[in-house]
């Protein structure tokens, strides 16, 4: 089974974005993103694609899945 | 784009049924971040408001299932001795926990749920219906070993007071399960 990994806390930090501007960006709550960032969350495909534009990345730098 | 005309082309969206449901609870879903956006009051989070929904569920529940359990067993107890002032006691919360919750819809704006917060909030829902079914088993047998008792008696008035009741402990239920589901991880606090 597959899981994933996320960079967002490290391009946020590269960007200077606190996690409570992330989420007002993307529409969802801090805890939304805190639960993103631990990889306790899997994220619908617009959140993930919101999130990406938002870094101006793909949605596969963002979210990193490591395949068994 | 004036955020009025925002509003207004959103809430057009929402409701045009020639759109798919996913769009239309799309466009209701960003509209709700418009407006809350707009919105100068304070912020209360998510889960303070599902907390405020909780403590005036949980109180509802408790005076109705005391005025069912009354009405069941009969009004030989009605002046004023423990079931009297226990009644009272359980009215007294109830007022205070409306009175809460309407100060907190008020004086506050909530923030809006997002993907996360439904999700959670669906489980919740479907553990609350399992947890009630449950009940409802444990109470149709507790009223079948009770039913030789003469002093019970089962009517339209607790009836009523019974599916209230069940209603609101539904509610309750889906609440409480969300809270504990929705625990703030101190440890993820940013440092601001």
């Amino acid at each position: 089974m597959a899981e994933f990994t996320t960079r967002i806390r490290e391009l946020r930090a590269a960007r200077n974005m606190k996690q409570g501007e992330l989420a007002e960006l993307v529409g969802v709550r801090r805890e939304t993103i805190i639960r993103l960032e631990k990889g306790q969350y899997n994220p619908s495909l617009k959140l993930a694609v919101d999130i990406a534009r938002v870094f101006g990345c793909s949605v596969e730098e963002v979210f990193i899945f490591d395949e068994d | 784009m004036d955020t009025n005309e925002k509003i207004k082309r959103l809430q057009l969206r929402a409701k045009d049924i020639s759109l798919p449901r996913q769009e239309r609870s799309e466009a209701q879903e960003e509209l709700q971040w418009v407006r809350f956006r707009k919105d100068r009051r304070p912020v209360v989070s998510y889960r303070k408001y599902v907390f405020s929904e909780f403590l005036l569920n949980a109180s509802t529940t408790m005076t109705f299932g005391f005025m069912f359990i009354r009405d069941m067993i009969g009004k030989k107890h009605s002046d004023w001795n423990l079931l009297g002032i226990m009644y009272v006691i359980l009215v007294v919360l109830s007022l205070a926990a409306i009175c809460y919750y309407s100060h907190i819809k008020a004086k506050f704006k909530t923030e809006p749920p997002d993907e996360l917060s439904k999700l959670t909030m669906a489980k919740s829902a479907n553990s609350a219906a399992a947890a009630l079914f449950i009940f409802l088993i444990l109470l149709i047998v507790a009223v079948f070993m009770f039913s030789r008792v003469k002093t019970i008696t089962l009517n339209g008035s607790n009836c009523l007071y019974l599916l209230v009741t069940l209603e609101f402990f539904h509610a309750t239920l889906t609440k409480h399960f969300y809270l504990a589901c929705d625990r703030e991880d101190e440890a993820a606090e940013e440092d601001e």
